[in-house]
């Protein structure tokens, strides 16, 4: 265990002028649920910890179509949002998924984000719902699509001295129904085995417009299946191929092997979380009027 | 290491504190502060033995640097009888027999509380929901969960007009 | 004592109103003036050779008080466990799983006991080692030991002619059944806390299930004499067989002797994980000849234990799974046999059913395997095959009473509405199956013929009619204290709320014996009934006099006197106060050893 320095910035401008310092180890502090037990294993000694708490990055706001989520902003913050819960359902409900009240109450998403960990619970439904990434680095920002912010090692684009400050989410289009599915060892206070989470939205005529599939904790980083997403696509919705598609999206992507389970067995789960979860999005879908 | 003056609240008593900013909110409650109650059962987060509360919500305070406790209210058992008469959880834990060594009894009662808090009517579903981050490795829970209803029913009775 | 009305009636656990308020003192709660933080190193490499410790650097390092390692023990340097010295404090020249412990530190913080460790220099030079239990078996395979075979303790339970059983059988099942390591996670990591009294003696203070065990293991690694040494245990958070043996008492003491300061010693969980003793993980081979009605003729067993390189409880364990193996039911041909093997992996020993949940799944399988082969009611070839009152078990003992198995299988089946399971859905939902199970099992308590099962109990009435209650017996939650306090007030005719319990200290409490085996309410129960006698004799005695009526026809309850079912004006109290006017005494002591049958040989 090492007990670094410690620095709680009041403006983004000062911690970012801190991160800058390359002279030292610095780590950006969070809700500290995966970097404390890292620091005391020993795992990182960093010289200096940089706490977001006093920026600006813990609030939730709409605007202009968007819902904006500050990298600070709690899985308790988001599970009691009105915003949240009534638009991005599969995200309230991956937060509810992760640990336990105590640890919702301090983790971040952008701390799940930022510790590039292949069972992070939020990523697949932020990946569903197109969700962007708004980073700073000294006087420079840039926003990235998710999809593009990990690397197929797994590891994120974030630079040193660069913060995550904000994740946007696109509101969905109305006829837009979306689920998260967790499968660990046990209910609660478990690793994700597999995460799943998709998107249907239909046209007017009930057609598929547009899909989303998202695997988590199945590969080195959550990724989307566009193979098996595509031929979603202009599918009526009542006679999509879920387990065909579900089929495709496992075999044409390598599962891994972990301490949890094995390659074949994520396979299998996967493949059935994934029909299992279109079908929810259907059920949803199918409760929505549409006035021709 | 420098220390830092980190200023907060525990059970209602307002403290300055000097500590050195990255030690966690749990070896200072226990070393410095002597609130033995808070237990340390893994110091990763995994167990809940050192659930606390922090501003009116539950946390692990083996996941909280003391300096990320400036201002705040924590609240440990030894402050939730206040006085000298028991909280219904307290005696409740007592008369349903809810633990056998106890190691994670301060964990349970609070995150126990903390539910209550925000409801007065759980379901045995909201009250395993509560407890999920609390492990426990003498009992199966059942008497928990009875325990926790049964004060919801006497805290609702006592909310009840008249 | 004809009502009972005490044990009768449940009671809210001692110490709950502490645990609940926040006032429960468990080790790491306690806390001395200029108290040391303890750690110890433990190895890189499951099996090495040690070519050389360098502590030096570690020594001068600030706030660094004490770093010890092999040569700075004074006497043994082992644990002393079942009359087994091979496991040692501090390793020589080899470490033979990972949770040897090389190096001990005492530091004025843990920063600067963490820098100690870190600043411990150690070459080693791995060798290959030994991992799977049955290739260790196989001659040819790397041995743990040089001066020991991998077998270390074979077991066999013999009864009838298993050949001539199977011949008999109409079918003979043969599965071999895998179970797996289990860590016994208390809640409370293990700790010990070690400082020197006033007059010279070493305390203790230790989360731990044998006090007095501990005591001679602590005095025979510091060369003291064990009436120098006192150990304490406060409240335990949880133990479950993994903090039976000694874990880090010695170490603590050695810290606290060597640095003349008190030194807590608290292992993190990860270390916890690594080190204590666990549930022996056993490949069981399980023959079972039946005839087509369910009768089994036979049962052949054979199972390998992984008990890591130490013997510890080892040969134990693996040998009452040998001696239970045949589950309760009646069977004429057994051989029952078990291996207990030496490998690299961590230490395993007592956990919670001491090798019973082991072999009890195999043999439920058997039988549910049974009965599916041969299209019979899984509930009714239990108890076809079941034991009864008369019956002899493989090891010879004689069963007194038995009704109990058949009577609670056929009331459970009862309960679970079994006759009628197939008409229930089982399948109310697309991800749901229901189902129904039966299993019954064979246990026994006690620490069998071989080892000595007894306990001391004291107690003493004060003048105000209240009584102290000394027990050496450890609770780790499971209610011994409340239970033999319960015990304590029905014998002497008092509430329960006038007893006060003195936890073990060997200061002041006699030996118990460890809490193991289920067997603490037998030897401490009987000997605080024992214990209870000259004091309660002293009342009616007192009684007697005072009331001019016959002791036969007198009796103390819930404080008072009683003749016959009358409450006269007496109390205890009362008595109490006369008694002791009269010298005679108030107090008792109370031995009790575990009766075992005569004539049976086995571990059981």
């Amino acid at each position: 265990m090492s007990y670094p320095d410690y620095t709680a910035p009041t403006t983004l401008r000062e911690a970012l002028e801190i991160l800058g310092d390359t002279a030292r180890i610095i780590q950006v502090l969070a809700g500290g649920t995966n970097l404390i037990p890292r620091l005391r294993s020993g795992e990182i000694e960093p010289h200096l910890l940089v706490d977001i708490r006093l920026l600006p990055l813990n609030l939730i706001r709409l605007e202009k179509d968007c819902l904006r989520l500050g990298a600070g902003v709690t899985y308790s913050q988001i599970m009691e949002d009105d915003m949240a819960v009534r638009y991005f359902p599969a995200l309230v409900n991956a937060c509810r998924e992760i640990g336990s009240p105590s640890i919702r109450n301090r983790g971040t998403l952008g701390g799940n984000l930022a510790a590039c960990i292949p069972e992070a619970g939020t990523v697949p439904p932020l990946l569903v719902y197109d969700a962007q990434i708004s980073m700073a680095k000294g006087k420079t920002e840039r926003t990235t699509p998710l999809s593009d912010f990990y690397r197929t090692s797994g590891e994120s684009i974030l630079e040193p001295g660069e913060l995550i400050k904000e994740i946007l989410l696109p509101l969905p289009a109305p006829a837009t129904a979306a689920h998260f599915i967790k499968s660990g060892n046990r209910r609660g206070m478990t690793t994700a085995v597999v995460n799943a989470a998709v998107r249907i939205s239909l046209d007017q005529k009930r057609y598929i417009r547009e899909a989303r599939i998202a695997l988590g904790a199945y590969a080195q980083k959550p990724f989307r299946a566009e193979a098996a997403e595509s031929m979603l696509v202009g599918c009526r919705l009542d006679e999509a191929p879920f387990d065909r598609l579900a089929r495709l999206a496992v075999e044409s992507n390598p599962a891994r092997t972990d301490l949890f389970a094995g390659a074949e067995y994520r396979k299998k789960l996967a493949r059935v979380l994934i029909a299992r979860a279109l079908r929810e999005a259907c059920t949803d879908l199918n409760k929505i009027e549409f006035h021709d | 290491m420098t220390e830092k003056t980190v200023h907060l609240w525990v059970n209602d008593r307002e403290l300055s504190i000097a500590a050195e900013p990255s030690r966690t909110l749990l070896e200072v409650l226990r070393e410095d502060l002597k609130c033995i109650s808070v237990k340390e059962g893994c110091g990763r987060g995994d167990c809940g033995s050192c659930v606390v509360i922090m501003d009116g919500k539950p946390v692990n305070a083996c996941l909280v640097l003391i300096a990320q406790a400036e201002d705040a209210h924590v609240l440990t058992l030894e402050g939730l009888s206040g006085g000298t008469a028991l909280h219904p959880l307290q005696r409740l834990f007592v008369d349903k027999w809810a633990f056998q060594c106890g190691f994670c009894t301060p964990g349970m009662i609070l995150s126990s509380y903390a539910l209550l808090m925000k409801n007065l009517e759980p379901t045995e579903e909201d009250i395993k929901e509560a407890i999920v981050g609390n492990l426990c490795r003498c009992t199966d829970y059942h008497r928990v969960i009875e325990a926790v209803q049964e004060a919801a029913r006497e805290l609702r009775q006592l909310n009840e007009p008249g | 004592m004809s009502e009972l009305e005490i044990v009768r009636n449940k009671a809210s656990a001692f110490g709950s109103l502490d645990v609940v308020k926040g006032k429960a003192y468990y080790l790491k709660d306690l806390s001395f003036p200029g108290m040391l933080v303890g750690r110890l190193l433990y190895t890189a490499y499951p099996c090495a050779k040690i070519l050389r410790i360098d502590v030096d650097i570690a020594r001068s390092l600030p706030g660094v008080v004490a770093v010890l390692t092999h040569h700075d023990i004074p006497g043994e340097n082992s644990y002393f466990y079942g009359g087994n010295s091979d496991q040692p404090l501090l390793a020589v020249d080899r470490v033979y799983y990972q949770g040897d412990a090389l190096v001990a530190v005492a530091a004025e913080n843990d920063e600067a006991a963490n820098a100690a460790l870190a600043a411990v220099i150690v070459e080693y030079q791995p060798l290959v080692g030994v991992f799977d239990p049955v290739a260790a078996m196989q001659p040819g395979s790397p041995r743990v030991w040089q001066h020991r075979d991998n077998i270390f303790d074979h077991t066999c339970v013999e009864d009838g002619n298993v050949e001539n059983g199977f011949k008999e059988a109409d079918i003979i099942i043969e599965n071999t059944y895998h179970t797996q390591l289990v860590e016994q996670a208390f809640l409370e990591p293990e700790g010990a806390l070690a400082l020197t009294d006033l007059d010279g003696t070493l305390i203790v203070y230790a989360s731990a299930q044998a006090p007095h065990r501990d005591r001679m293991q602590i005095a025979r690694a510091l060369a003291l004499p064990e009436s120098k040494v006192r150990v304490i245990v406060p409240r335990i958070g949880g133990a479950f067989g993994g903090k039976d043996e000694a874990h880090v008492q010695i170490h603590a003491a050695l810290l606290a002797h060597a640095t003349g300061r008190p030194v807590r010693l608290v292992r993190t969980r990860e270390e916890s994980i690594l080190t204590h003793v666990k549930r022996h993980p056993v490949q069981i081979k399980y023959k079972t000849g039946v005839k087509q009605d369910g009768r089994i003729t036979a049962v052949h067993v054979l199972a390998i234990g992984d008990t890591g390189p130490y013997v510890n409880a080892g040969q134990e364990v693996m040998g009452f799974l040998a001696s239970m193996a045949a589950g309760p039911y009646r069977i004429a041909n057994v051989r029952l046999e078990s291996y207990t093997v030496f490998t690299n992996n961590p230490i395993c020993g007592a956990m919670r059913g001491f090798g019973v949940p082991q072999v009890a799944y195999a043999y439920e399988r058997q039988m549910d395997e049974i009965a599916h082969r041969l299209s019979l009611d899984p509930v009714k070839i239990r108890l076809l095959n079941g034991l009864e009152t008369g019956d002899r078990l493989p090891t010879g003992v004689t069963l007194k009473e038995a009704g109990g198995m058949k009577a609670g299988l056929r009331e459970a089946a009862e309960l679970a509405d079994w006759e009628n399971r197939n008409s229930v859905e089982r399948q109310p939902a697309p991800n749901l199956r229901r189902g129904w199970g039966v299993a019954t099992s064979l246990f026994s308590i006690g620490l069998g013929k071989v080892w000595p099962d007894h306990a001391g109990a004291g107690l003493e009435m004060t003048l105000d009619g209240s009584v102290i209650l000394r027990t050496g017996a450890t609770d780790s939650g499971q209610g011994t204290h409340t239970v033999l306090a319960q015990i304590a007030a029905e014998a002497l005719g008092v509430e329960l709320s006038s007893v006060r319990v003195i936890t073990p200290d060997t200061d002041k409490t006699l030996d118990a014996g460890s809490s193991v085996a289920t067997r603490q309410i037998v030897v401490s129960g009987n000997a605080f009934l024992q214990a209870a006698k000259p004091i309660h004799k002293s009342l009616l005695l007192t009684a007697a006099e005072e009331t001019g009526l016959p002791e036969e026809k007198l009796s103390l309850r819930r404080g008072f006197l009683y003749c016959d079912d009358e409450p006269l004006n007496l109390t205890v109290s009362d008595l109490a106060k006369k008694a002791w006017f009269k010298d005679r005494p108030l107090h008792g002591e109370g031995f009790y050893a575990m009766e075992y049958p005569k004539d049976v040989e086995h571990v059981q």
